[in-house]
């Protein structure tokens, strides 16, 4: 099996160089670059588009979400994992919209980011309460009963998320941990990261389809 | 016969201008039909009882006592034998070809009478007689069998009995029975039709008025107006009853009295109330008058007739007068059309009175229709269309008035919502102040001390990079918890829970502990004030950082749990660590002592027991102390 290739946007050179020293003592992952802007992150992923991209939010010239976006529309199985200084709720979403499938804090323990980075090439993803909570709330004021006035087929992304969907994010956000969700529905706790890298791709894609819709709505596209 | 003879020469001219004839009443003749008798030949019966066996027999002989009077004839004033039997003889002469439909009009005989012409009777009109007092109100139209009358002289004699002295006898038409239906028509409507209708009329009215002064008392227009009404309805009612039996007579005749005078008084009531000059002492005044006429009738037993008849029927002229001047005045200070529409219409009304009263009184042409019957109706109207005018006036205040109020409760409400809004940002403010005051009170103890006694502790040389590193971990881990809870959005504390266990355990994970949670009957919902949510989580955080630290653990496990009575919130964590002297300060560390802390400062009781086989810290949070 190929080593998973990975590229690391970080303008602050500790961090940087903390996320590189770990990916390359990893086996696993091969680095195919470290950049500290987004200009010479998205001239890189012009080249190629790896499968990780571990992206810090804040970049001196723009914002990483940008980066991820265009990754994604490149690549649609390009994971996008977001380090950021906090649980920033809104941006972390942000992110997520963008394409991201997962985020870490920047003082979380060694050796958690490549436990991450295998975690989202396996295909799943952690998800904190806070996080669950607006992800749910989102996808809930995402599906709309279509009105009168706005005939269904209109409608982006109908019921964007399954009910063990909905549920998992439910019990997260109440502050389960994943095993104990995975105990809760009766499911092993791969398939419960498993969903919530799901949930995360459905929210992606709701987010573009809701542009396209609100696009359509102003008249920008046919 | 001197008023035929003078009748001849003018035979051409007559035609239908009967009036023309009126003025002339003292020499008209007639040969011709139409014929307008003016002039009778008169003979009272000197001994009644010989004369009242009738039949055709007993008719008076052309040679008896007659006296030629004038018609209308009067019996009060121009003959001192009253009462009795009265015979009225006319003489004509027609000129053939004589019409089969003769007929005869008379436009009032109260009393009755029977007539024969050329000695045969052609009608018995009901009179008055020893069971029944009868009083014609309307007029007579007495057709001529044909062949009765002849073309030459001709003679109609009228019999009549008097019980009063106000019997007046007309003056009568002779004509065709085509050429006088339309006068007698008029004259029925005009003096009996109308006076049902508006009798009719007026009860339904005074009913309606009655009824809305009952609602509201206070409204005396009403009850005057409906008074007014009702009386006018009485009297008229009273009034054409034609056939009154004997005993009822001088009940009718009072009750009629008496009603004309509330009538009268309800009317001056009506106007002074409605100038707002109706004195107290004058409305009882003016009932009172208004039964002084009816009274003395009883008490007089009829003796006193005449005096009720002129004087006081006269009183309540000079009453409606005054009160009619009043209002006049009123109306010039106060002008409006209803106002003046009512005193026209009064005023027309005083002057039908005044008619009546001067053709009762012999003073008018007999023949005039009684008219006041066709006044009062009007001024019901104009006083009704007063009255209505002043109720959609006050309806238009009413609506004036709920528009006022409505518009100041609006205002009201505005200023109470610009209050409360006022008081909403002075609270939110001072919530706002607070809260800042709380965090950086907080960054102050907590954070600021802690990066403080570290940065003393690293330039005295005492701390190494693993330490410096640890309270560097201690601060972030201080913040982000802080930020954590307090940040806004956040669904109560099992997710800023949630969220401190999700960050905790990848470093339980990296150093090989077992980090459990158990929740003994989880809520939906765990509501505690944010400021004691964020204590009780840097229990717990401070906790499961010693069992990182010093604890040497494999496993550490926090129970949580909800009680009742008293309603307390239970956490505690368990850790299968080496344990700590709790008693040397230096041993467990700054954490220990600040947990206590934190705890005492939100009512929180805390128990730590440690032994060489673990740790067990206990935090109690009284849930009645949470908002």
């Amino acid at each position: 099996m190929d080593a998973i290739t990975v590229l690391v946007v970080e303008d602050e050179p500790e961090f940087l160089h903390a996320y590189c020293e770990a990916i390359t003592r990893d086996g696993g992952f091969q680095l195919v670059g470290a950049v500290t802007t987004l200009a010479a992150a998205l001239a890189l992923i012009e080249h190629a588009v790896p499968d990780v991209l571990v992206v810090d939010l804040g970049l001196p010239d723009g914002s990483g979400a940008d980066l991820i976006r265009r990754a994604c529309q490149r690549r649609a199985d390009c994971d996008a994992l977001v380090v950021t200084v906090f649980g920033d709720d809104s941006h972390i979403i942000e992110a997520i919209e963008a394409g991201a499938t997962g985020y870490l804090l920047k003082d979380s323990p060694r050796g958690e980011l490549t436990r991450c980075i295998h975690e989202l090439r396996r295909g799943g993803s952690s998800i904190s309460p806070s996080i669950a909570r607006r992800v749910l709330a989102r996808m809930r004021a995402a599906a709309p009963a279509p009105t009168p006035a706005q005939p269904a087929k209109a409608a982006p992304t109908p019921s964007p998320l399954t009910e063990r969907e909905a549920e998992i994010l439910r019990l997260v956000s109440k502050g389960l941990s994943f095993s104990e969700v995975g105990v809760a529905l009766a499911i092993s706790e791969h398939t419960v990261v498993a969903h919530v890298k799901k949930i995360y791709r459905k929210l992606a894609v709701h987010s573009r389809g809701e542009a396209v819709f609100e696009a359509t709505q102003m008249g920008l596209l046919g | 016969m001197a008023w035929r003879g003078h009748g001849r020469w003018r035979d051409g001219a007559i035609g239908g201008l009967v009036a023309l004839l009126v003025l002339f009443q003292g020499i008209a003749c007639a040969v011709e039909l139409p014929l307008l008798v003016t002039q009778a030949k008169w003979w009272v019966v000197a001994d009644p009882a010989a004369a009242s066996d009738l039949d055709d027999r007993n008719l008076p002989p052309a040679q008896a006592a007659w006296r030629t009077v004038t018609l209308p004839h009067q019996w009060s004033r121009r003959h001192a034998e009253r009462p009795g039997i009265g015979w009225y003889r006319i003489d004509f002469d027609l000129t053939a070809p004589v019409p089969a439909d003769a007929a005869l009009y008379l436009s009032r005989l109260s009393i009755g009478g029977n007539f024969y012409v050329n000695g045969t009777a052609i009608t018995a009109m009901r009179a008055t007689d020893a069971a029944t007092q009868v009083r014609w109100r309307r007029p007579h139209l007495i057709a001529i069998p044909a062949g009765l009358l002849q073309a030459g002289s001709n003679n109609l004699l009228v019999r009549i009995v008097t019980r009063d002295d106000l019997t007046i006898f007309p003056q009568l038409k002779i004509s065709t029975a085509g050429d006088l239906r339309p006068e007698f028509d008029r004259r029925y409507v005009a003096e009996y039709s109308s006076a049902q209708f508006s009798a009719f009329a007026a009860a339904i009215i005074a009913v309606f008025m009655l009824v809305i002064w009952g609602y509201r008392r206070s409204e005396q227009l009403y009850l005057f107006f409906g008074l007014t009404c009702l009386f006018w309805s009485l009297r008229t009612q009273i009034y054409l009853v034609e056939a009154v039996p004997w005993a009822w007579w001088w009940p009718w005749r009072i009750l009629y009295s008496a009603m004309t005078g509330c009538f009268a008084l309800s009317v001056a009531a009506f106007f002074l109330s409605y100038i707002g000059q109706l004195v107290q002492r004058w409305r009882w005044a003016l009932f009172a008058w208004a039964l002084v006429g009816p009274l003395a009738l009883l008490v007089s037993n009829g003796a006193w007739q005449t005096f009720v008849n002129t004087y006081w029927t006269g009183s309540l002229f000079l009453l409606e007068l005054f009160v009619l001047w009043r209002f006049f005045q009123w109306t010039r200070r106060h002008p409006s059309l209803e106002a003046f529409g009512l005193a026209g219409a009064a005023l027309a009304t005083f002057l039908l009175a005044g008619n009546d009263y001067a053709v009762r009184s012999g003073w008018m042409p007999y023949s005039n229709a009684y008219a006041m019957h066709l006044g009062a109706p009007v001024v019901m109207l104009a006083m009704g269309a007063l009255l209505a005018k002043r109720f959609v006036r006050a309806l238009g205040l009413v609506e004036l008035a709920n528009q006022e109020l409505a518009r100041k409760v609006q205002e009201k409400e505005q200023e109470l919502s610009t209050q409360y809004e006022r008081t909403r940002a002075v609270e939110r403010n001072q919530e706002l102040a607070a809260e800042r005051q709380r965090i950086m009170q907080d960054m102050h103890d907590g954070l600021g001390s802690q990066l403080l006694t570290s940065l003393a502790a690293v330039e005295r040389g005492t701390m190494g990079a693993q330490g410096m590193a640890q309270v560097l971990r201690d601060a972030m881990d201080d913040m982000r918890l802080a930020i954590d809870t307090l940040s806004p959005g956040r669904e109560g504390m099992l997710e800023a829970l949630g969220n401190l266990r999700y960050r905790l355990e990848p470093r339980f994970r990296a150093a090989g502990i077992a980090l459990r949670f158990a929740w003994q009957d989880m809520p939906e919902q765990l509501h505690i004030a944010e400021q004691d949510a964020l204590q009780i989580l840097r229990v717990l955080q401070e906790s499961l950082s010693n069992v990182l630290k010093h604890a040497h653990a494999r496993q550490v496990e926090v129970e949580l749990s909800m009680h009742l009575a008293p309603a307390r919130f239970r956490m505690v964590i368990s850790d299968d660590g080496g344990g700590f002297d709790t008693a040397v300060p230096a041993r467990a560390g700054r954490g220990l002592s600040g947990m206590r802390h934190r705890a005492q400062r939100i009512g929180a009781e805390l128990e730590i027991r440690s032994t060489d086989r673990g740790t067990h810290i206990t935090l109690v949070y009284p849930l009645d102390r949470a908002h």
